[in-house]
This record gives structure tokens, C-alpha cells and sequence, in this order.
């Protein structure tokens, strides 16, 4: 791996390795409760680079789910710095972090997050909508990536109609339906048995292999087991697993 | 090119937005034709409004033109006589004033005629039927100063005036009652007696029609039978071959006519060195209160309009805050996946939009119904106004824009992580 040097915004010198994807560095969040004021993230250090699966492990409450908003460019944080994929997020407008959301993270969660009222087929296709693609070539391409994950035949389904696994495929195929680069899953198999925990992490096992980088948030130590490098979080402090 | 494809997808990203947004409302049947309601009502009222006012308007103007919309009258004003002068007799205007104002007319005023009614005989006879009709003697201009319209034949000339030749020409209705055929020409040799003088028929006029203006008592109806002459062959009749009635001219412009007025009254005033007064009418002020009225009418409805939008609008604005917090998690995750924040302001305010034309082409529809059954309740026929429902449809559009504004602001305003956190 070559680091290189390079002058970040800031005007702090950070190491930036050529294919690091994403980099946290002293990076500190805390929540206001009231007049309270509670730390979830206290000087996180993390980073991702390509091709590698992630994991990041921790209880409920640990701020893990915060750490991956943040990764994501969902989430705001308070000092330190992120720097995605050779931009440092803390200057970027929110117009450009959506596009980054759009065209370079897919996300994947617990609760699937699909859009209700809105058949699988299109809930595949909406990022396809905010990249500003036509509505023949996103429904090609959303059908062949529903094909991937096994749902060629759920097209015109409703997400109420479809089991917990499906679902999260469902999810999947949307979140790769614009070829991020990278793959941000938050407990995706938290809802699901075993049988669709074991096809869920086929298919992201299967995308590592094919290139992607991927965080993977989980309190399942069997789960995090199958990543390259794990970090385990606890009470808002990071540390990179052996 | 980069910018060229930048400007593509942001187009196809609109139109897609768009058509989501109408699905949304889909979704939502029930609630979303519940919000429909008031600004059905208020477009409803808004086209019929237009259309009352465009109608009526034509309908008290269609009537006002059979006077001649430029028309001026002046007479000897007798009851405006003080008593400590003695009382000059007479009609206050001599042929010789009508003539001199004839050939030296004030800019203002482009035609006139005098009017001379005969002093005893009021009917005429025509192939032994006597009929009892309306006398006028007129100039030649008279026909355009009225705005008579022929059915059959021609109007006198002013050379009959001048040569005293007595051919008269009848309104529709007398000649129907005289039994004269208006569909051939047999009639040419015929004579009509008025008084003592064989007239011969040159021309038949078309009834005037003020039936709603009457029926209002604005004007009096121009009475169906009438029969008009060369003054100079009324006056000879009289035998008083000066005295005129009163005269009716046509000004240059409506706005003038006051102007033209004014001018013929000040020469009759000061040749008569006061003996006379004068009274001067003109279209005008009928015309002005027309337009008031109609103003009037315009602005209760409107008004009226103006409430039921209103509340339209706030009821649209309440089902899209609803709808925004319902949707909460749904505008998280497509901010999770992508949209900007004015791919949700344009979502909301789209939907409101759509609401809101939809109500508004649903009260256009019952507008128009309402205006196609007026004809059965009340005597008169109203045309739908284009123009209203074109303004209406923008009204409802910016309507829409309007109550969709500060929803779509909160919805697009909410941060991606909490947006994605609510349940």
C-alpha cells in the first residue's frame, strides 16, 4: 500500500493511501439530550480502502449505526475530519453529498428501508430517478440488477408482499443498481432467520469478491468473522480487531 | 457536452419526479379528493363569475347599441326655467340652429340629426287599415346615429329630406300589422297616408331589442311601431317649418360625448342669450354604470371566490404537512439514495400542484354545468367565459404553488439520518 502525503482542507498534512476510500481521523460526534450533552463518537480513527470487507462490531448503543451515518454522508459530526474517496466531507454542499450518496454508496439496513406504496421494480429504480437517468433504460437496468439478487419474477411486488430476506435483496439490488463503490450494510441481517442471513451474506461475500468495498456493522461476532479487517466499537471508542 | 448532459438528466429527473409524485396522490384516494373540495368550489365560482360578467356585459351592451353607443341627446330643458323670467314658448332649437351646427360641428361630435314629432296626427293609414304608430321626422343621418339596422329596402336620402319627398320607413312590427309582404316588392306603388300627405314605403327597420334593460327600467323600450319621415316633411305637416324637437347626435368617441354636448349646448345657450335652457343626455353615464355594476358583481364574486380558494388552499396545505410527516422515512431514505434537497421540495410542491389543478379542472366541469343550468332557473343565457377558465386554471395552479410551498420547505429541510430514524 503507498502513502502519499497530501494537504487536506483543513491544512493539516494527513496520510492518504492512493486507494484509500475513505478515511475518519480524530473524528468526535455528540448528541444533545436536553441540557445534557452525550458523546457517541470520541476521536474515532477508521478507514477503508478498495476491495476489502469491513467489519465493525459492537453493542447496541456503542455508536456504530452513528459511525456508518457518518461514513455515509448522512449524518453531521463535530470535529475531525472525513475524507471520502479524495474529498473532504466537512466542504462539500449537501447537493454533493446527495450526488455522492447517489452515484458512489449504496446503503444497506436493518429494517430494509424500501418505499412502501412503491413496487419493488421502482423502489430499484428511484436512485436511477435522482441520477437523472430515462425510464427505459432505468427499468432495464433495475430488472436485470433484481435478476441478480434472484427476484426476476417479484417485479411488479409490493414490499408488504415479499418475506424479510427478499426484502433485503430487494434492498441490495437498489443499492448497487448505480455501482457505488462502496457498500455501507447496518446489520442487514439483523431481521432475517438463518437461512436468509447465510443467502444475504453470500451475495455480499460474492461482491467483495467481485471488487467492492463493503462496511459491515453487526453485533454478530460469526458475521464480522467473515470481513477482512474488523474494528469493535464500544462506548463511542474505536479500535481495530487482530 | 458536460453541461449539456447535466441539463438532459436534470430535465428527466423533473419529469420523473413529477409522475411520482402523481402516483403518491393515487395512494391516497380518499384523502386526496376530500382536499379537493374547496377549491373545486372556489373555481367553480370563479368561472361563473367571469362568465355572469363577460355575458352580462354583452347582453347590456348588445341592448345599449341599438341606441347608438356614441348617441348624445339635446332638448329645451323646461323645468329649469327661474320664475322671476318670463316664459319664452317654443322648442328652444330652430332648423336654422340645427343647420348651422350641421356645417360647423365641433370636432367632438361627427353627426346629428333633428328630431321632429308631428303635433296632431299619430297614425297612418295603408290600404284602409289604420294604424296608430310613433311619428318621427329625422335627417338622414339619423339611421347610423341610432344604429337602425334594415330588413328590406333603403334608408330616405338626404336629398328626399331637402326636396321634402315624403318616403318614409317603417319598423318590422308596423309593417307586419299593415299586412305589407316583406318577402316581395309589391309594396313599391303602394302609399302610406301620414296626415294628409301620400308617403310612399322605402325601406323596412328591424325591432330593437331591449327587453332586459326595460325589464330593469334602465331604459324604456323603443316602442315596436314606428314610423320615421324627412323632418322637413313633419315640419311642413305642423306647419312650422323651424321648430325641432330636440336633436340626437353621435360623438366622435363614448369619452367624448360629454365634450360634444357641452359644445352644442354652450352655442344654444349663448345664441338664445339665456332665454333657453338646455338638457343634454348621452350614453355615457348609462354605459359607466353598466360598467359599475358589473364591477360590483364582479368583486362580490370574486370575493366570494377569493374565500372558498383560501380555504382551499389551507386545506391542501394541511393534508401535505400530514403527508410530509407520514412520509418522513420515506424522504430519508431517498435522501439515503440520492435526492437532493430540491428533488423533495419539487416532489411536495408537485403534489400540491397536482391537487390543487386537479380540483381546479373538477370545478371548471362545475362551473360550466352550473353556468348550462342558469338558462333554467333564470331568464337569460350565459356563455362560459374562455378567459375565466384560463384564469381560473392558473389561479388554481398558483394556488397549488402557494400551499405547497411551506410543506415541501419542511419536507426537504429534514436531515437524511433523523429523516431515516423516524418511525
Amino acid at each position: 500500500m503507498r502513502m502519499d502525503s497530501v494537504m487536506s482542507s483543513t491544512g493539516e498534512y494527513s496520510v492518504v493511501a492512493d486507494d484509500q476510500l475513505l478515511s475518519l481521523h480524530n473524528l468526535c460526534k455528540s448528541y444533545c439530550l436536553g441540557s445534557n450533552e452525550i458523546a457517541v463518537l470520541k476521536s474515532i480513527d477508521f478507514a477503508l480502502y478498495q476491495h476489502e470487507m469491513v467489519s465493525v462490531v459492537g453493542s447496541s448503543g456503542s455508536g456504530k449505526s452513528t459511525l456508518l451515518g457518518i461514513a455515509g454522508l448522512l449524518d453531521d459530526f463535530d470535529s475531525g475530519t472525513s475524507i471520502f474517496d479524495g474529498e473532504t466531507v466537512t466542504s462539500l454542499s449537501s447537493n454533493r453529498k446527495a450526488e455522492i450518496r447517489n452515484s458512489k454508496i449504496g446503503f444497506v439496513f436493518q429494517s430494509f428501508n424500501l418505499i412502501d406504496r412503491a413496487t419493488t421494480l421502482l423502489n430499484v429504480e428511484i436512485p436511477l430517478i435522482y441520477a437523472g437517468i430515462g425510464k427505459k433504460e432505468r427499468t432495464k437496468r433495475a430488472r436485470e440488477a433484481l435478476m441478480q439478487v434472484g427476484l426476476g419474477d417479484r417485479l411488479a411486488h409490493y414490499p408488504n408482499q415479499l418475506s424479510g430476506g427478499q426484502k433485503q435483496r430487494v434492498a441490495i439490488a437498489r443499492a448497487l443498481i448505480n455501482q457505488p463503490k462502496i457498500l455501507l450494510a447496518d446489520e442487514p441481517t439483523g431481521s432475517l432467520d438463518s437461512s436468509s442471513t447465510s443467502d444475504i451474506m453470500q451475495i455480499l461475500s460474492s461482491l467483495r469478491d467481485q471488487g467492492m468495498a463493503i462496511i459491515l456493522v453487526t453485533h454478530d461476532q460469526n458475521l464480522a468473522r467473515r470481513a477482512d479487517r474488523g474494528y469493535i466499537m464500544e462506548d463511542g471508542y474505536i479500535e481495530q480487531a487482530n | 457536452m458536460a453541461i449539456l448532459n447535466k441539463r438532459i438528466n436534470n430535465t428527466i429527473r423533473l419529469i420523473s419526479i413529477f409522475f411520482e409524485a402523481k402516483t403518491a396522490l393515487l395512494e391516497n384516494r380518499t384523502r386526496t379528493a376530500l382536499s379537493l373540495l374547496g377549491i373545486t368550489i372556489g373555481i367553480a365560482s370563479v368561472s361563473i363569475v367571469f362568465s355572469v360578467n363577460d355575458s352580462g356585459r354583452a347582453l347590456i351592451f348588445k341592448e345599449l347599441e341599438t341606441f347608438g353607443l356614441k348617441s348624445i341627446w339635446i332638448s329645451r330643458n323646461i323645468s329649469q326655467i327661474s320664475t322671476d323670467q318670463p316664459f319664452y314658448p317654443g322648442t328652444g332649437i330652430a332648423t336654422e340652429d340645427y343647420l348651422y351646427l350641421k356645417n360647423n360641428r365641433p370636432k367632438s361630435l361627427r353627426v346629428m340629426s333633428p328630431v321632429v314629432t308631428p303635433r296632431t296626427v299619430n297614425s297612418v293609414v295603408y290600404n284602409g287599415k289604420r294604424l296608430n304608430i310613433s311619428i318621427v321626422g329625422v335627417d338622414s343621418s339619423f339611421f347610423t346615429i341610432n344604429n337602425e339596422s334594415l330588413l328590406k329596402g333603403r334608408f330616405f336620402s338626404a336629398d328626399e329630406v331637402q326636396r321634402r319627398d315624403c318616403s318614409v320607413v317603417l319598423s318590422e312590427k308596423a309593417a307586419d300589422l299593415l299586412h305589407i309582404d316583406i318577402s316581395n316588392d309589391t309594396h313599391r306603388d303602394d302609399y302610406i297616408l301620414v296626415g294628409d300627405k301620400f308617403c310612399s314605403l322605402v325601406g323596412i327597420v328591424s325591432k330593437k331589442n331591449r327587453d332586459f334593460l326595460s325589464s330593469i327600467n334602465a331604459v324604456k323600450n323603443e316602442p315596436d311601431l314606428r314610423l320615421m319621415a324627412p323632418y322637413t316633411v313633419i315640419q311642413e305637416l305642423n306647419g312650422d317649418s323651424s321648430a325641432i324637437g330636440h336633436m340626437q347626435g353621435e360623438a366622435s368617441s363614448i369619452a367624448l360625448s360629454n365634450d360634444a354636448l357641452h359644445r352644442v349646448i354652450d352655442y344654444l345657450t349663448a345664441k338664445y342669450q339665456g332665454k333657453y335652457a338646455y338638457r343634454g343626455e348621452s350614453l355615457k353615464s348609462y354605459i359607466d354604470t353598466a360598467n359599475n355594476i358589473l364591477k360590483g358583481v364582479s368583486v362580490m364574486g370574486v370575493t366570494a371566490a377569493a374565500i372558498s380558494l383560501l380555504v382551499g388552499g389551507l386545506a391542501i396545505m394541511n393534508i401535505m404537512l400530514i403527508s410530509v410527516v407520514e412520509r418522513t422515512k420515506e424522504i430519508g431514505i431517498r435522501m439515503a439514495i440520492g435526492a437532493r434537497k430540491t428533488d423533495i421540495l419539487l416532489q411536495f410542491i408537485f403534489e400540491a400542484v397536482l391537487i390543487s389543478l386537479l380540483s381546479g379542472i373538477f370545478g371548471e366541469l362545475l362551473g360550466i354545468a352550473l353556468i348550462k343550468l342558469i338558462p333554467y332557473i333564470f331568464a337569460v343565457e350565459i356563455e362560459v367565459s374562455v378567459v375565466g377558465l384560463v384564469v381560473s386554471l392558473l389561479c388554481s395552479v398558483f394556488i397549488g404553488l402557494i400551499s405547497g410551498l411551506y410543506p415541501a420547505i419542511r419536507a426537504s429541510n429534514l436531515t437524511p439520518i433523523e429523516a431515516l430514524r423516524y418511525e
